[in-house]
C-alpha cells in the first residue's frame, strides 16, 4: 500500500471498484488506473492489490477472466459483476456521505 | 448467488488447491512481467527492467502468502499444513511424545475407572434398585443423641399416610432364619418387610409377583391366607435350579409354613448395603405380626415397640427438604401425642442402604476420592508440564531460528499450540479408551473384588474433568517456549550455548519434580496406611483372632424344645468338640462377633431401671443399648478376647448360681466411670414377663470392633445356661490354626444328636472377609491409585531428570576433556537428583502427616504405625531417579568433546 497518503479501510476496495467501472484490466493495469484516478495520491502496492482483487472475485463483485495483453502476454483480466456494480454505487454512495460531513464538520467555524 | 461463488471459492481454494497455486504463480509472474515491459519502454535495459520490476513487487513469496490469506477456507488448508508439520515435530521427539502421552493417558484414564469402580462398589451398592438417586433413608434419632433408633410399625404407618413429598415409603427389617424347603434345612438372612417394600424400590418380579397392597397393612383385608415369601434370583437358582414350579411351592421359616409367590430380579438383595437378604416377607400380615419375628418382642400398637427402618422414594419434583419438612411436621405430632415418641426426630438422607456408621463412612468417601483424583492429575500434569519445560529449554534454539528466517510470531505460536493439541488429542483418545477398557474389563474388578450384580457405567464428570485438566495442561505448556522466546530477540539466543538455556528454565522445572515426588508420596502414604489398617484388622491378634475359627450354627428349632434338654444338649456338644484331636478350642455363642453382635439389650444400674412392665413405653431411650451375646465358658479364650479386669466364666457360673455377667470395657467406663465396676449390679429388665434378677459383673473384657471395623461395639456378654432359649452357634479353632473340615463337625453333632440341624462351617476369615468387602474394595481401589501414581511419578520424574541430564551434555563433555574423572561427573548429577528427591520427600511426609489424620477420622482401624509401604514407593522413585541419572550421565561423561559440541 502506498505510503503517501495512508489509505483508510475500505477504501481501496472501493477505488478497485470504481478503477474496473470502464473496463476489464489486469492487475498493473488497476494499479496504474488507481494512480490515475487519485491523481497520484494513492499508488496501490501488489502485497495489498492482489489479496484485495482475489477477496472481491470471492465476494462475486468481479470476475476474472484470462486474455492477452497489448503486447500479448497472458494476463488475468477481472471486471466488474452486476453485484460489482451495486455494491460499487452503494460504496460511493456511503463515502458522499460520509465526505460530505467530514466537510461540513471541517469547514464549521 | 453468494452462497455458489462460496461453493465455487472453496471447492477452488481446498480441492483444487494445485490449480489456484498455479493460476497465482501465472498471475503474479505476468505482473512482474508487465511491469519489466513497462520499465523498458521507458528505456531501461531489459535485465535491469526486470531486477526493478522483481524489486518493486517486494518478494513474490510473501505477494503469494498474503494473497492466499484472503482465500475462504485457507485457515483450514494451513490447520492442515500445521497439523503435518506438527506431526513432523513431535516424531523428533519419540520419547518426549512415549513419556508424555503414556502420562497423560494413565491420569485421564486411571483417574476415570478408579473412580467410577471406587464410587459403584462403595455408593451405589445396592443391586438391582431403580433410580437409586430418588431413594432416601429416614433415620429417628431421640433427641440429643447421634444414635439412630429404629422405628415402630405405629409410627412408620403415621408417617407413611403424612408424607405427600414420598411416592412411598418402606418399613424393613431383617433376621437369621432356618429354612426348611425340598433341598433341605438351612440358615439364611430372611427381610421382613412392609407391603410396599420392592414398589419403593422400584423392583420388578423376574417370575410370580411380589406382595399386594395390603398384605402387610394391620387392618386390611387381605385375600392372602397364608404367609407369603418372595426368594432372591440366586437362591431361586441354587435352591430350585431356577424351575418355574418353585412358584406356589411352600417353605419353612423357623417351622413356619410360608407359600412363595416370586423371585426379585438377579442382584437385589434387599436394603442393607451391608446384609444381603436372600428372601423377603411381609412383617405384618393380617393384622399379626409373622410368627418366624414375633419373638422379637413386638408388639403391633406399642410406639416403643421399635423394629423397622425406613426407605423412601422422593415423589416427583420433590427434594429432600421436601420429605424431611412432611416428617418432620408428622414426628412432632407424634411426640406431643404419645409419651414413647417424646423427644424423637427424624432425618431424612439421600440415598439408601446404609446405617449411620456406613453413611458417615460413606459421606467422607467422594471427598475422598476427590482428593485422590487431584493427586493424581496433579501428578500427571506436573509431569507433562516439567517435560514440556525441559523440551522447551532445548527448543529455544529451533524456535529462535524459525523467528530469525521470517516466521511470524503468531505462526510460532500457533505451530506450538498444534503440537500441544495434537498430544493432547492423542492422550485424551488412549485416556478415554484405557479408562474404558479398566471398567468393563469384569475380570480385572473382579480379581480385585467381586461385587454381585455390579454394572457400572463410567462417570462422565469425573472423565469430564480428568479430560479438561489434562488437555488444558498440556497446551497451556506446550506455549510456554513459544511465550519465552518472543521475550527475547532472536540474536541473543542464537548465540547462547545450550548450557545457559538450561539454567534459565530450571527453577520452575526442579520446582514441578520436587512437587511431583511429593505429591506421589501423600498418594502413596494414604494408600500404605489403609492397606496395612485392613489387614491387621483381618489378622488381628489384639482383638478377635480369626484364623483358625470355623463357625457352624445348631438349629435345634423342632427337636429340642425343653431348654433343660437344650442346654444338655449344648454341654455335650461342647465336650464331645473339646475331645476331638483336631479341635484347640471350642465355644458356644447366640451370635459370633465380629460378624453378628448379639441382640439389643438395654442396660441400666441397678436401682435406676423404670418399674417393671413399663420399659416398652419409655424406657428404652433411658438405659443403655448394649448388643448381649450369650456364651459358654471358653468363649474368650477361643476367640481371643482378652479379660483385662476380673475373671471370663467358668463352669459353676451355671443355672443353679447367681446370675452374672461379663461387660466390655466400653460399657464399664459408660455406666461406672472411674470405678471399679467388678461387683456391681447391672439390670436387664424385659418388656414382658417376670422381672429378671439384676447380674453381677465379674470381668471386664476388651472393647472389639463390629462388623464394619468401624466403630467400637458395646457389649455385655452373659453365660448361655443361665440364659437358655436361644439357637446357639458352636464355634472351634482348629489346631495350629488350621481350619476344621465341616465333616467333622457335622460327626460330633450327628454323635451327640442326629436330629439337630448343623449349616454353616466357613472358616470366620471368609466370613469377615466378605462381610468387609466393601472395605476391601476401598483398599483396593485406594492401592490401585497408589500403583498408578507410583509408575506416573517414576516415569515423569525418570523423563524430567533424563532430559535434563541430555541437555547437559555439551557442559559435561567440555568437563570431562577438561579432566574431571566420570566419578565426578556423576557424582555431580547425582546430587543435584538427590537433592530435589529430599526436596520433595520432605513435602510429601508432610503432606501425609494431614492425610493421616483424615484417614484416622474414618477407620479407627488406622494407626500411622505400617510404613513399610511408603519406603518401599520413596524407594522406587528414588530407583527411577538414579536410573534417569546415571544412564545419561555415563554416556555424557564417555562422549569425546567433538561429538558433545556437535550434538546441538
Amino acid at each position: 500500500m502506498s505510503s503517501r497518503t495512508p489509505l483508510l479501510q475500505g477504501t481501496l476496495d472501493l477505488l478497485i471498484l470504481k478503477a474496473l467501472s470502464l473496463q476489464p484490466l489486469h492487475g498493473l493495469g488497476v494499479s496504474r488506473r488507481v494512480e490515475q484516478i487519485t491523481r497520484g495520491t494513492f499508488r496501490v502496492k501488489p502485497g495489498s492489490l492482489f489479496p484485495a482483487l482475489h477477496r472481491l472475485e470471492e465476494k462475486g463483485w468481479l470476475a476474472a477472466s484470462w486474455g492477452e495483453s497489448e503486447n500479448n502476454r497472458r494476463a488475468k483480466y477481472y471486471e466488474l459483476t452486476r453485484a460489482g456494480r451495486r455494491q460499487l454505487a452503494a460504496e460511493s454512495d456511503a463515502w458522499n456521505r460520509v465526505a460530505g460531513a467530514m466537510r461540513a464538520a471541517l469547514e464549521s467555524p | 448467488m453468494r452462497l455458489v461463488a462460496l461453493a465455487r471459492s472453496l471447492w477452488r481454494n481446498l480441492v483444487r488447491r494445485h490449480g489456484a497455486e498455479q493460476a497465482l504463480d501465472d498471475e503474479l509472474r505476468a505482473y512482474v512481467e508487465l511491469l519489466a515491459e513497462e520499465h523498458a519502454r521507458d528505456g531501461m535495459p531489459l535485465e535491469r527492467a526486470r531486477r526493478a520490476a522483481l524489486l518493486e513487487t517486494g518478494g513474490v513469496e510473501q505477494v503469494k502468502e498474503m494473497t492466499r490469506d484472503a482465500w475462504v477456507g485457507n485457515a483450514l488448508a494451513t490447520g492442515a499444513r500445521e497439523l503435518r508439520y506438527a506431526m513432523r515435530s513431535l516424531r523428533r521427539a519419540p520419547a518426549f511424545v512415549v513419556i508424555a502421552v503414556t502420562t497423560l493417558a494413565l491420569g485421564i484414564g486411571g483417574a476415570t475407572a478408579v473412580f467410577t469402580l471406587m464410587k459403584a462398589s462403595l455408593l451405589h451398592a445396592l443391586p438391582g434398585v431403580a433410580e437409586p438417586d430418588r431413594l432416601v433413608t429416614v433415620d429417628a434419632h431421640v433427641h440429643g443423641s447421634q444414635q439412630v433408633d429404629e422405628f415402630s410399625y405405629a409410627d412408620y404407618r403415621d408417617l407413611r399416610e403424612h408424607a405427600p413429598a414420598l411416592a412411598g415409603l418402606a418399613a424393613y427389617n431383617g433376621a437369621p432364619m432356618a429354612v426348611t424347603d425340598a433341598a433341605g434345612a438351612t440358615r439364611t438372612m430372611a427381610g421382613f418387610v412392609s407391603d410396599n417394600f420392592f414398589t419403593v424400590l422400584g423392583v420388578r418380579p423376574v417370575t410370580g409377583r411380589f406382595f399386594s397392597a395390603g398384605t402387610a397393612a394391620a387392618g386390611a383385608s387381605s385375600t392372602e391366607n397364608q404367609q407369603v415369601v418372595v426368594l432372591s434370583y440366586e437362591w431361586w437358582q441354587q435352591r430350585f435350579g431356577g424351575a418355574a414350579n418353585a412358584i406356589g411351592s411352600t417353605l419353612r421359616l423357623d417351622g413356619h409354613p410360608f407359600t412363595i409367590i416370586g423371585v426379585a430380579p438377579p442382584g437385589f438383595t434387599g436394603a442393607f448395603t451391608m446384609y444381603p437378604m436372600t428372601l423377603w416377607t411381609p412383617a405384618i400380615a393380617n393384622d399379626r405380626v409373622s410368627p418366624p419375628i414375633a419373638a422379637y418382642d413386638m408388639n403391633l400398637r406399642s410406639r416403643a415397640s421399635r423394629w423397622f427402618f425406613l426407605v423412601g422414594r422422593l415423589a416427583p419434583g420433590q427434594t429432600i427438604e421436601h420429605a424431611q419438612r412432611d416428617l418432620a411436621a408428622t414426628t412432632r405430632w407424634l411426640a406431643a401425642t404419645y409419651p414413647a415418641d417424646k423427644d424423637r426426630t427424624v432425618q431424612v438422607l439421600s440415598g439408601a442402604g446404609m446405617d449411620a456408621n456406613e453413611r458417615a463412612t460413606a459421606s467422607r468417601l467422594p471427598r475422598l476420592l476427590g482428593v485422590a483424583v487431584a493427586l493424581l492429575l496433579l501428578i500427571a500434569c506436573g509431569n507433562v508440564a516439567s517435560l514440556s519445560l525441559v523440551r522447551a529449554a532445548a527448543r529455544r534454539r529451533e524456535l529462535a531460528m524459525r523467528l530469525a528466517l521470517g516466521a511470524s510470531r503468531a505462526a510460532l505460536v500457533r505451530h506450538v499450540a498444534v503440537e500441544g493439541v495434537v498430544l493432547a488429542t492423542g492422550a485424551g483418545v488412549l485416556g478415554i479408551l484405557l479408562a474404558r477398557w479398566l471398567v468393563s474389563s469384569s475380570a480385572l474388578v473382579h480379581s480385585v473384588v467381586s461385587i454381585p450384580g455390579m454394572d457400572v457405567g463410567m462417570d462422565v464428570r469425573v472423565l469430564a474433568v480428568a479430560l479438561g485438566t489434562t488437555v488444558l495442561t498440556a497446551i497451556l505448556v506446550s506455549l510456554v517456549p513459544a511465550v519465552q522466546i518472543l521475550r527475547v530477540p532472536p540474536g541473543a539466543v542464537l548465540k547462547e550455548g545450550g548450557g545457559a538455556v538450561r539454567r534459565r528454565s530450571a527453577g520452575g522445572q526442579r520446582t514441578l519434580v520436587a512437587a511431583q515426588v511429593g505429591a506421589s508420596l501423600v498418594l502413596l502414604s494414604a494408600a500404605a496406611v489403609i492397606f496395612s489398617a485392613f489387614h491387621r484388622v483381618l489378622t488381628a491378634h489384639d482383638e478377635i483372632d480369626p484364623q483358625g475359627l470355623t463357625d457352624v450354627s445348631l438349629r435345634v428349632v423342632s427337636s429340642i424344645h425343653d431348654t433343660t434338654r437344650q442346654v444338655a444338649f449344648y454341654r455335650a456338644v461342647l465336650a464331645r468338640a473339646t475331645a476331638e484331636p483336631s479341635i484347640a478350642g471350642a465355644t458356644l455363642t447366640n451370635t459370633v462377633p465380629p460378624l453378628e453382635w448379639g441382640s439389643r439389650a438395654t442396660v441400666f444400674r441397678r436401682g435406676e431401671e423404670p418399674p417393671p412392665g413399663t420399659l416398652a413405653e419409655h424406657g428404652r431411650d433411658l438405659g443403655l443399648r448394649v448388643d448381649a451375646l450369650e456364651i459358654s465358658p471358653r468363649f474368650f479364650d477361643v476367640m481371643r478376647i482378652p479379660v483385662v479386669r476380673g475373671r471370663a466364666f467358668t463352669a459353676s457360673d451355671n443355672e443353679q448360681s447367681a446370675p452374672v455377667v461379663i461387660v466390655s470395657r466400653r460399657v464399664a467406663d459408660a455406666l461406672w466411670p472411674g470405678q471399679d465396676p467388678i461387683g456391681r449390679f447391672l439390670s436387664v429388665p424385659s418388656a414382658k414377663g417376670p422381672p429378671r434378677p439384676p447380674l453381677r459383673v465379674v470381668g471386664v473384657a476388651a472393647d472389639t470392633r463390629n462388623v464394619a471395623l468401624t466403630s467400637v461395639a458395646l457389649a455385655m456378654y452373659v453365660p448361655f445356661a443361665q440364659h437358655p432359649g436361644s439357637n446357639l452357634s458352636l464355634v472351634v479353632r482348629g489346631r495350629g490354626s488350621l481350619p476344621v473340615p465341616m465333616t467333622t463337625v457335622r460327626r460330633l453333632v450327628a454323635e451327640v444328636d442326629a436330629g439337630v440341624a448343623v449349616e454353616g462351617g466357613k472358616t470366620l476369615l471368609e466370613e469377615l472377609q466378605a462381610q468387609l468387602r466393601p472395605q476391601q474394595a476401598a483398599s483396593a481401589w485406594i492401592g490401585a491409585f497408589g500403583i498408578i501414581a507410583l509408575l506416573l511419578a517414576a516415569i515423569g520424574l525418570y523423563g524430567v531428570v533424563a532430559q535434563g541430564v541430555l541437555q547437559r551434555t555439551r557442559e559435561l563433555a567440555v568437563r570431562s576433556a577438561l579432566g574431571a574423572s566420570p566419578g565426578g561427573i556423576l557424582r555431580t548429577v547425582l546430587g543435584d537428583g538427590l537433592r530435589l528427591v529430599a526436596m520433595g520427600g520432605v513435602a510429601g511426609a508432610l503432606g501425609a502427616m494431614a492425610a493421616f489424620r483424615v484417614l484416622q477420622s474414618l477407620f479407627t482401624a488406622v494407626a500411622p504405625a505400617d510404613l513399610r509401604a511408603v519406603v518401599v514407593a520413596a524407594a522406587a522413585l528414588a530407583l527411577a531417579m538414579l536410573a534417569a541419572t546415571i544412564l545419561p550421565a555415563r554416556r555424557a561423561a564417555k562422549l569425546n568433546l567433538v561429538d558433545a559440541l556437535r550434538s546441538d
